[in-house]
């Protein structure tokens, strides 16, 4: 879930997780893509912060895309504090 | 400002030199044939020695043949290497801390050993060394680094001694340190490794040990002996240690026979930890740290910066209010609820129960079953000390059992903060909090009850 100023993150099965990301912290962000995840159109982004790295895996290939300009754009917007 | 190229002082080859000779493969290649190889000639048994210090010697004088640098308007430039050249210009307003230490080789001709460190972590060792620069040099880096950040201000000379260790809690900080049990714990592996090459036969003919009284005492001379050992260190170590705060700039210089001093300014510190252990505390004292982002200034882990090594519980709220004033310590951390208690207790039987499971099934031995109860008090233990606390910007952590950790943090100062909640935890409102600061150090206390952590997920909603 993306919001104007943080990410949220769910994830986790026996272990669910939430994690907050405020978006000014968001230093990059990488699309990455394995042969396998190239063939069926999928691809994973990290969110990188100057201290954690964060995944969301195995998203479509074009949303992951759209996402990936959509939360840089943001950070852009938002680039008040170093 | 001279924008001459220049060299390190020639000191500086027999430095690389040391290193060269310490660093570690080569070094056990080299012994292990001279060892092994006894053809009974001199010259054939320590030839390989001999090449070893040679090319040491050698490598040391190219890395200081082809160390240069040169200062300029805004940046310094250095290039260095033997085979692969590395050429870097560091703007001085990217430079983020500067450490200088004096040790003996230094000292014979007094010069300075420079640490500077930029913020760069991903691209390659953020660190610059310059093993070997004159006194006046290192000052002009300071300045040049100083006028670069304060936008070419007036330099304020005004230096406030924060912070000064007495002999007394030098005496007492060496006493009570850890640090013993490392030095034991070095020399028991030393033991036990080169246990082969020890003649154990042939000691026994001169001293006579077949009883176990004698090992005994052998073993307890040796603890002392390593416990002693560790106190002089720390007390070189620790012996002159100041704090003195200059505007935005914190300095820390200590040390008796390798001086050393410490700077960073005050925006790089990310968090402060107060670190209590148990004999310490008994006494009042606690000791502080800072972590900071980027490389490690205090050759201790990365980030991590001993800020006070030693100071009294009822002094350390105000020193921290007058370096720190964005910072509130204080003690009332929010404990944890009954409901987590059974958790910590079990989750720390667990651990140890293997130990007696194994000896009762295959030894049919019970007495490891006393384990449990060290067990049992280690868990109730962590439970009593965990906890956490927001107070308006400021998020306060707290855990562990022997020595505990209190990490305050700043609000703007946190990467990221995750919740998490595991299905036994769920069953009874429990989460675990994680918050991560810059250098990617995490702090997380677990079994925060459900309403807590949420207090501590919308306090940082709102950025």
């Amino acid at each position: 879930m993306i919001r104007d100023r943080e990410i949220e993150l769910e994830h986790g099965v026996w272990i669910r997780k939430r994690t907050l990301i405020p978006l000014h912290r968001v230093q990059h962000v990488d699309a990455k893509q394995g042969p396998l995840a190239r063939k069926y159109k999928l691809a994973s982004l990290y969110i990188y912060t100057a201290a954690t790295a964060h995944e969301i895996p195995f998203l479509d290939e074009r949303e992951a895309e759209k996402l990936r300009h959509y939360i840089s754009s943001l950070v852009k917007e938002d680039d008040h504090d170093a | 400002m001279t924008h001459e190229t220049k060299r390190l002082h020639p000191i500086a080859i027999v430095i690389y030199t040391v290193k060269r000779l310490r660093q570690g493969p080569f070094l056990v290649l080299a012994l292990l044939i001279a060892i092994k190889k006894k053809t009974g000639d001199p010259f054939i048994d320590w030839l390989p020695l001999f090449l070893f210090l040679l090319y040491a010697l050698f490598a040391g004088y190219m890395s200081w043949r082809r160390f240069t640098y040169r200062f300029e308007e805004n940046e310094m430039y250095i290039e260095q290497g033997i085979f692969v050249k590395k050429k870097r210009y560091i703007p001085f307003e990217r430079i983020q801390g500067i450490s200088q230490s004096f040790g003996l080789l230094q000292r014979l001709v007094g010069v300075v050993q420079v640490h500077i460190e930029t913020a760069g972590r991903q691209i390659d060792d953020p660190e610059v060394v310059l093993p070997a620069i004159s006194i006046e040099e290192a000052d002009q880096i300071k300045r040049a680094i100083r006028n670069q950040n304060e936008g070419n201000m007036l330099i304020q000379n005004e230096m406030d001694v924060v912070f000064t260790l007495r002999f007394r809690d030098v005496l007492f900080l060496a006493v009570t340190s850890g640090g013993a049990f490392g030095v034991i714990a070095a020399i028991g592996a030393f033991f036990s490794d080169f246990n082969d090459f020890i003649p154990f036969e042939r000691l026994k003919t001169f001293l006579p040990i077949d009883d176990m009284t004698s090992t005994i005492v052998l073993l307890f001379t040796m603890l002392i002996v390593a416990y002693i050992l560790s106190i002089v260190g720390h007390l070189l170590r620790y012996m002159n240690f100041t704090v003195v705060k200059q505007k935005n700039t914190l300095m820390i210089t200590t040390g008796l026979l390798q001086k050393k001093s410490i700077s960073t300014s005050i925006e790089r510190v990310q968090a402060i930890v107060v670190k209590e252990s148990p004999i310490r505390y008994l006494f009042g004292y606690v000791s502080v740290h800072l972590v900071h982002a980027g490389g490690s200034l205090d050759d201790g882990k990365q980030g991590s910066l001993l800020l006070f090594p030693i100071v009294r519980t009822s002094e350390v709220t105000s020193l921290i209010a007058t370096c720190f004033p964005e910072y509130r310590l204080h003690g009332s951390l929010r404990s944890l609820c009954t409901c987590a208690r059974w958790r910590y207790m079990l989750r720390s039987l667990y651990t140890v129960m293997l130990i007696p499971i194994i000896t009762i099934v295959f030894f049919q031995r019970f007495e490891t079953l006393l384990l449990l109860v060290p067990a049992v008090y280690v868990g109730y233990r962590s439970y009593k000390r965990a906890g956490v606390a927001i107070k308006s910007e400021q998020l306060a952590l707290r855990r562990g059992w022997l020595t505990t950790k209190t990490v305050y943090m700043l609000k703007h100062r946190i990467q990221s903060l995750t919740i998490s909640q595991s299905r036994m935890q769920q069953r009874l409102g429990l989460c675990t909090v994680h918050a991560t600061v810059m250098p990617g150090i995490r702090t997380k206390v677990v079994d925060v009850d459900e309403s807590t952590a949420k207090t501590i997920y919308e306090w940082f909603l709102g950025n």
